[in-house]
Order: structure tokens, then sequence, then C-alpha cells
């Protein structure tokens, strides 16, 4: 791009944020293209969820910039930033777990026809549509109907991010979509983020297991002391290296 | 060990467990007291019974789908009749006009208990805990401790609970025409998918923009109106209220929604279940009126299906769960 965004859908430069006399962030900068994996890394304090926070227009950053595809831009509220496509999946709140897929997917986007004060659900098309979705990110063993209290960890986490996607998500924040989950349902969440990244969604991945971000991340942007500390290409860091410079040892 | 289809099945139609009962107490009644339990009256008898609990219990089961319970219910029910009663009798207005009147108060009274609890961040157990108690104490107020009786064989009022004939009274097709309605309110639109989404997780609900609170006042009101239609029910029957009505009028429609299938956790249920548990109910009170045992029993039959149904509902969500 000619912009001088660098490519960047969105981009924070010298973010910085006090609250009170405590310096929580300070010179902030990093990025994330369209089709790219960031991974957030850093040990607890170390700014990631105040950085996150300001992405998601829950905090506004005491001075620094945000721009999106070039422009910039300030959130005066987290719908802002959500109808931006900003969005956050959280593990736990994301799904209603009585409701079936196709009715999690369609929540609050129900396909209506209105009759009077009513707006009838088309339930053929939530079906239909969900159907398509599920099968068009790899998962094609599960049933629109199906109840998300009976899906598993993986399955109800790639659930929630096809969702977001697929509901206008254009940058996916996930905070730690992997812990608590088996090695198999780990790559079943993996595999859905390589599927919207492919089709060209941002994600920034929080993430405390080395390993796991090492292995989806794309760049690893290293946060310690509420600053960048690092901002490194896959291949130019090893997993070992990712530790040491997580515990202060480099 | 059972199928595991078939113990999905039932989690996906919950309504197959009271269906079942119904027809264990039916044949258990026939088998009791055989001619009369299935006679035109009885049936007529039970089915207004039904009407006058079960429309109560649509509005509870859509309030505890959403998460929400109001066990003030039976005052707002009694609250209401006196009200009717007293503005066409010593207010003098127009029946069809006080009969709007105490729809609208029945169905601010589940609104404002929606308000107070919303705003205070309260159970809303606890705020109709406390509403009900003042309702109850301002029925009797309203009503000197007495009977309020309506113009005898008011047209109007007799329009919502007339008698038709062989004790099957007009409250049985309100009943049942509200029901239809509720069911596809749920079942079918936006806003019935938003209510089982607050009761099952209004934080998620909340975060793709649902109107969390709305939604839930919309439930605390509906239920208030409905209690005041359940009110119009008695009104049309016996042609008075009286103060001391209703008292249990709220456990027992928490009771049938129960039964029907509904989690006390929210988020899940079924207006239908809800609808027959009122049915079981009533019928087991007419059949023991009929086996000739002391009514008393009644408490303890109902009490024992409550237990039964959550039991069973749980233990098969566990076993579901632990399935995948």
């Amino acid at each position: 791009m000619s912009d001088g965004s660098n490519g960047f859908r969105l981009e924070v430069r010298n973010l910085a944020k006090r609250f009170g006399s405590v310096v929580a962030l300070q010179n902030v900068s990093f990025g994330v293209r369209p089709g790219e994996v960031v991974g957030l890394v850093g040990d607890n304090g170390a700014g990631k969820s105040t950085a996150i926070k300001i992405i998601c227009g829950f905090h506004k950053p005491t001075s620094g910039q945000i721009l999106w595809e070039g422009q910039e831009i300030s959130f005066d509220s987290p719908e802002q930033a959500r109808a931006l496509g900003i969005q956050t999946v959280y593990q736990d709140l994301a799904l209603v777990n009585t409701l079936s897929i196709a009715r999690n997917f369609f929540l609050h986007a129900e396909p209506a026809f209105r009759i009077g004060p009513f707006r009838f659900l088309d339930v053929r098309k939530m079906n239909a549509r969900t159907g398509e979705i599920l099968r068009d990110i790899g998962i094609k063993d599960l049933n629109p109907t199906t109840p998300v209290s009976a899906l598993s960890g993986g399955e109800r986490q790639a659930v929630a991010i096809g969702r977001t996607y697929y509901f206008g998500g254009r940058l996916l924040i996930l905070d730690e979509p992997t812990s608590a989950l088996s090695v198999k349902q780990t790559q079943k969440v993996f595999s859905i983020i390589q599927e919207v990244k492919a089709k060209g969604a941002s994600v920034i991945l929080i993430e405390h297991n080395m390993i796991h971000v090492h292995e989806i991340a794309d760049r690893l942007v290293v946060m310690r002391h509420g600053a960048v500390y690092g901002d490194y290409a896959k291949k130019d860091v090893g997993i070992t290296d990712l530790e040491r410079i997580l515990a202060g040892v480099r | 060990m059972m199928d595991s289809l078939f113990l999905r099945r039932i989690i996906r139609v919950p309504e197959l467990m009271v269906l079942l009962a119904i027809l264990v107490v039916i044949i258990g009644f026939v088998i009791m007291a055989p001619s009369t339990f299935l006679s035109a009256r009885n049936i007529g008898a039970f089915l207004t019974a039904s009407a006058q609990l079960g429309v109560v219990a649509v509005g509870a089961a859509i309030l505890i789908i959403a998460g929400e319970f109001d066990i003030s219910v039976g005052s707002n029910y009694a609250f209401t009749g006196i009200v009717i009663g007293l503005l066409c009798t010593s207010g003098g207005l127009p029946t069809w006009l006080a009969v709007i009147i105490g729809l609208m108060i029945s169905t601010s009274i589940g609104l404002s208990n929606g308000l107070i609890t919303l705003a205070a961040r309260i159970p809303s157990f606890i705020t109709t805990l406390g509403t009900w108690l003042v309702w109850f104490g301002l029925t009797l107020a309203a009503s000197k401790g007495f009977f309020v009786s309506v113009r005898p064989h008011d047209p109007f009022i007799e329009l919502f609970g007339g008698l038709l004939g062989y004790q099957f009274y007009a409250s049985i097709f309100w009943w049942l025409g509200i029901g239809i309605v509720a069911i596809v309110l749920l079942g079918r639109t936006a806003i019935g998918n938003w209510i089982f989404a607050v009761g099952g997780n209004a934080e998620a609900a909340r975060a793709v923009g649902v109107p969390a609170s709305r939604v839930k006042l919309f439930a605390f009101s509906l239920i208030g109106l409905l209690a005041g239609v359940s009110s119009l029910f008695t009104l049309g029957q016996q042609g008075s209220m009286a103060p001391l009505y209703g008292q249990n009028l709220a456990l027992q429609a928490i009771a049938a929604s129960v039964i029907g299938g509904c989690s006390l956790s929210g988020g899940a249920g079924s207006v239908v279940g809800a609808m027959l548990g009122a049915v079981l109910m009533s019928m087991i009170n007419s059949g023991l009126i009929l086996a000739g045992a002391p009514t008393f029993w009644y408490q303890t039959f109902v009490g024992a299906i409550v237990l039964v149904a959550v039991v069973i509902n749980t233990s098969i969500s566990r076993r579901v769960a632990q399935m995948k």
C-alpha cells in the first residue's frame, strides 16, 4: 500500500497508558496485516491486556495513535471497535450453551421476516447457512441444530471463532483460546485459525504457551514491562529464544 | 444402559417426560374412578383448572427460560381481580375499561419487578419475595379482607371465563390461544431466540448486541399480564375474587414449568411442557377428589412429581454431557 500503512490492517504507534501515576504502557508500536496471525506474548503484567483493551475500545490511550487501514481512529466505546470489525473471542463468554449452533451463529443477526410487531425466524435459512459455514471452515461433522452444550471444548472454540469471522470480524483477538484444551482439541482450534487467516482475517493471539503460539503465529510481538521488547518474524526466533526473552534472561 | 440417542431425544423434547406422566396418571385414575374421571364434566373441570394455572405457567416458563423468577405472581393475580371488581362496582366504570385498566396494572406490577431486579442487581427471587408481600398487603387493604364481586353475568367478563357447558369454560380456549402464541413467539421469532440466550448466558448475549435487560423486562411484564388474564378467568368462572386467592399460584406455576422441562438455571425449557405440567397437576387434583382421597394428598403428589422431574432431568443432562 502506498499510504504509509505498511500493509497493516491495524497498527498502533507509540501507545502509552497511565492509570494515575502508574505507567501501564509506554511506547508500544506494532501492527497486524490481513491474513496474518500475530502472537502477543509476555509475562503477567507485561501490558498485553492493557494494549488489547485499548485496541478493543475499552480504554482510551493516554497518548499515541491507532490506525485502521492507514486511517487514524479513536474509539469512544467497544461497540465502535466492534462495528469496525475488531472482535474479541472470549473463552467462556462467546456462546450460549443451551442454544443450537445455528441459533448461536445468528444470535442478534437472525434472518427473519416481519409480520406486525414480530420478526419470524427463517429457521431453514439459519440452519442451511450455518451448515455451509461449518463446512467452509472445515468442521464437517457437526449438525447446525446440535446444542452447543453437546460440543467439546475445541469444537466450541472453533464455532466461536467461525461465528466471529463470518459476522464481520476482520481483526479477531483470541485470548488464550487453547488453555484447558487437549492436544487434539488444540489442533482443531489451530486449523480454524488457519482457515480464517487464509480467508484474509487478521488475528492477534494472546497465549502463554510458547510452543502453541510459535506453531500458529506468523509474527511474535514480545512485551515486557509495558513496552514492546521485540517484534520477530517466526523464522527469526525459536521457542527457546522466546522463553528466555520472557524470563528476562536475554 | 440407555441408548444415547434416546437420552439426547429426551433432552431435545423435554415434553416427553410430562406426557408420559400424564398417561400414567390417566390410567391410574381411570382404574380408581372409572365412571367419572374421563367424563365430559370432569375433563371440562380439570381443563378449566389447567387454564387458570396454565396461563400463568406459560409466563413462568418464559421468565424461567430468561433466567428469572416471579414468586409475587399470586398477589398480582389477586390484586388485579380485586381492582377490576372494585372499578366496575364501586367505581362504576364500564367493565371493558375496568378490565383494560386491570391488565395494565398487572403488566406494570410484572414490569416493576423487572425494573427493581435489574436496577438493584439483586436476584429476582428476592425482589418478588418482597413484592409478593407488598401486593398481598395492598390486596387485603383494597378489599378490606372481603370478596369483591363483578356484576353477575356481565357479558364482557363471561367472554373470558364464562361457562360453555359440561364444566368447559371459555378460559380453556383463551389459554390454548395464548399458549400457541407463546410457543410461536419462543420458538420461531427473534425475541424468542433472545429469551433463551439471555437465560443461557446473558454476557454472551450482550456481547453480540442482544438488549438483555429489555428482553428480561419483556418476560417480567408478560408474566404480569398473564397473571391478570388468569384473574379474569377466575372472575368469569366465579363472578368474584377473594384477597386470599392465588397464594400458591406462583409456586404451582413454577412447579408446572419444572415438571414440563424448564431448567431452573435458565436458558432451557418449553411452553408446551409447562402447559402440560399444569394439566398434569390439575388432573391429579380432580382425580384425587373423584377417587375420594383427602385433597391434601394433592400437595404431596405434586411435590413428589416436581422432585422426580428435576432428578430425572438433571441426571439425563449429566449423562448426555458425559457422552461427548
